[in-house]
């Protein structure tokens, strides 16, 4: 489903050029859920930028369903984006002036789904999440654990191929934490590609494979459970 | 999608209640002046539309050997001028005396008496609600009064016939009843009456010689006339009539739009300041609206990103923006205007009311302040 070659990203301020991403290389199949590992400043959150088509790279080659996506414009990269990809922050990343339902809604409205079909769509996400007695909240008003089930149902609802996380469990306590786990396990289970980013080697164990970072680059890879 | 950009904006305005009052204030009264001050400058230039042809009207402009100028000549001057030349289409004077009580039914009314020629209708073509304008002032004890007067006399009723008691002493018979005079007018009329009245006062008589000079000249000339040569004959004319014309410096022939300034010198001081009150107060509202643009905007960074994470267009994005500060600015519109109607106008009427008459406002008419004020 996805295939960079010799990735590329750099970040040029006024005295100093950051190769944030270093000739990166590496495939992930439909189905799968990999974890990205590596120290802080590594590249990972670039590179989660990178494949969830909010940034172009500077070099190298991504193949997402079998498009070259590297070059993409913007415009595009959105139309790709908006039907194909769903994001989980670590800092959950809610609309504070929109309620739980009006934030999950949100993607359905970007992508011109009829109000009706986006109620029933919302309401059975939230139901899937256990969220649903807080539809008319707002997100200050709920826990941690609970927004990120909030996030997670916004990354979903429309029904998207690949889901990409970025410290997914980083703000929340373990319960919390291994609530949105087992929620995105399920998830994969149900088919849905992820690549999720972390610094917890217990949230790694819920993988299939780790990919391990090092300065832009690629150092090692363990396979913790084959897939066909 | 929009009714989601109009809940977020309120919601978004409400949660910032004291920054959003704050800026509400500001705008509704930065417009509200901008409004006010425009439409007296508006009012000012709009003063005589109602006067047709003023390219031929002049008045009469005297500077003294000491500098001085003034509006005025000694009253016999127009008479003279008239019987002299044919370039004349047409001459009167607008002459006040006294402000008489005038009577009718029971009830008095203090109201403004301008003495003119019958030509009077001839120079300016008012128009008239009711009266033939070539016979209106024909006869001695005729008045014609304008719409308001008219109305508060007589309320809606067609008072062609009625007489009036001027003073307990003179009856006067309404002739003819003006149409309703643009209130930026440079005429502020109540009644007019026939100088042929004036001249059997003899307060009047004992004035109304060529030592004093103290009356109000308005002539429609022939286009073709040459405006220099008619100035020295005007000037021949005072040389050998006036009681003391080595105090002349000259006559001249001033255009009728410059009657206003000329009369009230202080309007164009008000008007030139006005304008650069406009645009000193336009530009704080300018500068306030940008630096809330970019307050909302800074608050929003995160808002923003992630919308276009979601999948927002850049365009849609803008649009919230637009519509957050375009709740702001309509309302801030709203309550300048209510402003401007309730407070404003009215006090700049109180204040101006005396000198320049009665500013209304009235969409119809007014309707290029506002398209201006939007733009
Ligand atoms: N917008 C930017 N401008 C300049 N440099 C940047 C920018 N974003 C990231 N970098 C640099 O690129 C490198 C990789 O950053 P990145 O955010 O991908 O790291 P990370 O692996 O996600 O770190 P962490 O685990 O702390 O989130 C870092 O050295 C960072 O300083
Ligand atoms: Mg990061």
């Amino acid at each position: 489903m996805i295939k960079i070659t010799d990735l590329e990203k750099y970040y040029a301020t006024e005295e100093v050029r950051t190769i944030a991403l270093n000739k990166l290389s590496f495939n992930v199949k439909k189905g799968e859920f990999v974890a990205v590992m590596g120290p802080s400043g590594c590249g990972k959150s670039t590179l989660l930028n990178i494949l969830g088509l909010l940034d172009d790279p500077d070099g190298g080659s991504f193949v997402f369903n079998g498009i070259e996506v590297a070059g993409f414009n913007e415009r595009k990269r959105a139309e790709l984006r908006k039907h194909n990809i769903g994001f989980v922050f670590q800092s959950f990343n809610l609309i504070d002036e929109l309620t739980v339902f009006e934030n999950v809604e949100l993607p359905l409205i970007y992508t011109g789904v009829k109000p009706a079909e986006r109620k029933e769509r919302v309401e059975a996400v939230l139901e899937k999440m256990q969220i649903m007695h807080r539809r008319k909240h707002f997100p200050q008003q709920l826990s941690g654990g609970q927004q990120q089930r909030v996030a997670v149902a916004r990354a979903v609802i429309n029904n998207p191929k690949l889901i990409l996380a970025d410290e997914p469990t980083g703000n929340l306590d373990s319960t919390n934490g291994n609530e949105v786990m087992d929620l995105l396990t399920e998830l994969n289970e149900a088919g849905t590609t992820i690549i999720m980013v972390t610094h917890s080697e217990h949230d790694a164990k819920y993988s299939h494979r780790i990919i391990r970072m090092l300065d832009g680059q690629k150092v090692t890879e363990n396979i913790l459970m084959e897939i066909s | 999608m929009i009714r989601n950009h109009i809940k977020i904006s309120l919601r978004n305005l409400w949660k910032n209640k004291l920054l959003s009052t704050l800026n509400l204030l500001g705008l509704s009264i930065g417009i509200g002046s901008v409004l006010t001050l425009m439409f007296s400058v508006y009012a000012y230039y709009n003063a005589d539309s109602n006067v047709v042809d003023q390219a031929n009207i002049y008045y009469l402009k005297t500077t003294n050997i000491s500098g001085d100028s003034y509006v005025d000549t000694p009253y016999p001057l127009l008479k003279e001028i008239s019987e002299s030349s044919p370039e004349v289409v047409a001459a009167t004077h607008l002459q006040g005396w006294g402000m008489p009580w005038l009577e009718y039914g029971g009830s008095d009314f203090h109201e403004r008496v301008d003495y003119v020629e019958p030509d009077f209708f001839n120079v300016f073509s008012l128009p008239l609600k009711y009266g033939n304008r070539e016979t209106v002032l024909e006869k001695k004890n005729s008045v014609v009064l304008t719409d308001k007067v008219s109305r508060k006399i007589f309320g809606e009723k067609n008072p062609m016939g009625e007489i009036i008691k001027v003073d307990d002493t003179l009856s006067l018979t309404v002739t003819g009843v003006l149409e309703p005079i643009s209130p930026y007018s440079t005429f502020r009329l109540g009644a007019l009456a026939s100088t042929q009245l004036l001249e059997d006062y003899p307060s009047f008589i004992a004035r109304a010689n060529w030592a004093d000079s103290f009356t109000v000249n308005y002539l429609r000339l022939n286009p073709t006339t040459n405006i220099a040569q008619f100035e020295s004959h005007i000037k021949e004319l005072a040389k050998k009539n006036y009681a003391d014309p080595n105090i002349i410096a000259s006559i001249k022939l001033m255009p009728f739009a410059d009657m206003r300034t000329d009369s009230i010198p202080v309007v164009k001081t008000i008007i030139s300041g006005s304008i650069a009150a406009a645009v000193f107060v336009l530009l704080i509202v300018l500068i306030n609206l940008l630096n809330l643009n970019a307050s909302t905007m800074y608050r929003r960074t995160k808002d923003i990103a992630v919308r276009k994470i979601l999948g927002s267009s850049k365009k849609e994005i803008i649009t919230q923006f637009c519509i957050e500060n375009g709740i702001l600015v309509f309302t801030s519109i709203l309550i300048s205007a209510l402003l401007f109607l309730g407070l404003l106008l009215p006090k700049l009427n109180m204040i101006y009311g005396a000198d320049f008459g009665e500013i209304t406002f009235t969409v119809a008419n007014d309707y290029p302040v506002i398209l201006f004020a939007m733009a």
